[in-house]
């Protein structure tokens, strides 16, 4: 197994060299999980590479998909390809560039659009405002699903999760057990519901590769509804007003570490 | 007269500074915070720092009357470039990134669109004051440390309450209103200590005058 880590603070990446398939860090396997309300993608987009690791994993899960893959720095590029056996293809395309700018100059839609993009421990703040989830909504199918990696233990998850709700239809969350993760699942449709997808949880269909990775009957249990009251004492992240980095320096009291 | 000259070259500082880091939140929406980002701000403020002091140091060497009048339009230049930033920098974002294919060539167009003439402006007042200052008995060596280091440490302040206490507190457009009417708050008080009857008035030192 090989990892990335940031500074030995955590571990950005990991991919199991003999195995590259299988999914090794936590809040990736919710990722996959949130295939739960969406389980036949053609095209998804990902903001944010890392080592590479749930490429490698969606290439063999979803075969007939297509993942194109955004990402910043070109360093993390090459250090995935030379160091975690990751290698691009024609259904696995990868992109330096900002996310943002990436959707501001694309056309195409997607089925899923994922983001996981931290740098340095922060995700910039203009990929975390109203007007990047509207830009992101517009790049969605009419059934499609926007899933973001956030951290939940600073002030800024409840700021994350009232914007994206004040965007977007629906909003659950997966909370990633013994880690300060959550995973965030916003639906681009309002019908049907998080309650009747999840009662259809046991009779979805995934090949062997993704029920290696993921247990989506398990993973829902980790899964919740988020309030549709807004916690109005949460700044809404606008372009205008995005306070991120100040809003991660204070940490919450329910933080699990 | 001096507390208040180097008060406001002090606040003239923090205004130039402080701007870089409010249009880091002015670009970030088009063009991300990549490092090519603040490559792009960094070589059009220290462009504009350059630019203006040269163009201060040719204006403080013009007669009296035509520093005046040449100084109230650079002041009023920068202030209205403030004034247009407030109310079209996301439109001009926009058009450039819709326009302009190369990332580096965009992003070095915006930033000098933005925000070359402000801070060339707000530049040339450190020597024309340090002039002011040494016609007021000052050496040119002393006039030119203290104001140039009165400028610095408001350029230091700029970036620490524009990080710490202005961009967590104001949204981005409301900065700009503040910085436009900040530069008029400051400018026209400075002109007056600079181009008064009384200031000209005062007896002229040569710029060989002995350090105090």
């Amino acid at each position: 197994m090989r990892s990335f880590w940031r500074s030995k603070l955590y571990r950005e990446s990991a991919v199991d060299l003999n195995d590259r398939s299988r999914l090794l860090v936590p809040y990736t396997k919710f990722i996959a999980a949130s295939a739960t309300f969406h389980p036949n993608p053609k095209s998804v987009l990902m903001i944010g590479l890392g080592g590479g690791g749930f490429n490698q994993f969606f290439e063999k899960a979803f075969p007939a998909a297509t993942l194109e893959t955004v990402e910043l720095d070109p360093q993390v590029f090459a250090l995935a390809q030379k160091h975690l056996g990751f290698k691009p293809t024609d259904r696995d395309k990868v992109t330096v560039l900002d996310g943002r700018m990436f959707l501001r100059h694309s056309k195409a839609t997607y089925d899923w659009i994922i983001l996981d993009a931290f740098r340095g421990g922060f995700v910039p703040p203009h990929l975390k405002t109203v007007e990047f989830y509207k830009l992101a909504q517009s790049h969605l199918t009419r059934d499609g699903m926007f899933v973001a990696n956030v951290r939940t233990d600073t002030a800024l998850f409840a700021s994350d999760v009232r914007t994206m709700r004040a965007v977007f239809p629906q909003l659950g969350i997966f909370d990633v057990q013994q880690t300060e993760n959550a995973v965030l699942v916003a639906t681009n449709f309002s019908s049907p519901t998080f309650e009747n997808m999840l009662k259809d949880v046991g009779h979805l269909s995934f090949n062997d590769t993704f029920r290696r990775g993921v247990d989506p009957a398990a993973a829902v249990k980790s899964f919740h509804i988020a309030a549709s009251e807004p916690d109005k004492k949460a700044p809404l992240l606008t372009d205008d007003f995005a306070p991120t980095e100040f809003l991660d320096a204070v940490k919450n009291k329910r933080s699990r570490r | 007269m001096s507390a208040l000259l180097f008060s406001l070259v002090f606040c003239l500082g923090m205004l130039s500074m402080g701007l870089q880091l409010v249009a880091s939140r002015v670009l970030a929406p088009f063009f991300g915070t990549s490092i090519f980002v603040w490559a792009s701000l960094i070589t059009t403020f220290l462009a504009a720092f350059s630019t203006g002091s040269f163009i201060g140091g040719v204006i403080s060497g013009t007669p009296s009357a035509t520093q005046r009048k040449m100084m109230a339009s650079v002041m009023s230049i920068g202030s209205g470039a403030l004034l247009f930033n407030s109310l079209a920098c996301y439109a001009v974002c926009d058009w450039l990134d819709l326009r302009i294919e190369n990332l580096p060539a965009k992003l070095i167009t915006t930033c000098l669109l933005l925000y070359f003439v402000p801070i060339t402006a707000l530049s040339t007042i450190t020597p024309v004051s340090v002039a002011y200052y040494n016609r007021h008995g000052k050496s040119a060596g002393r006039a030119a440390g203290l104001l140039t280091g009165v400028s610095t440490l408001g350029n230091i302040a700029g970036v620490l309450v524009a990080a710490l206490v202005l961009i967590p507190t104001f949204g981005v457009h409301n900065l700009l209103h503040l910085w436009w009417i900040s530069s008029v708050c400051i400018q026209l008080p400075l002109w007056f200590v600079l181009y008064s009857r009384s200031a000209q008035s005062q007896p002229s030192s040569p710029a060989i005058a002995l350090d105090k």
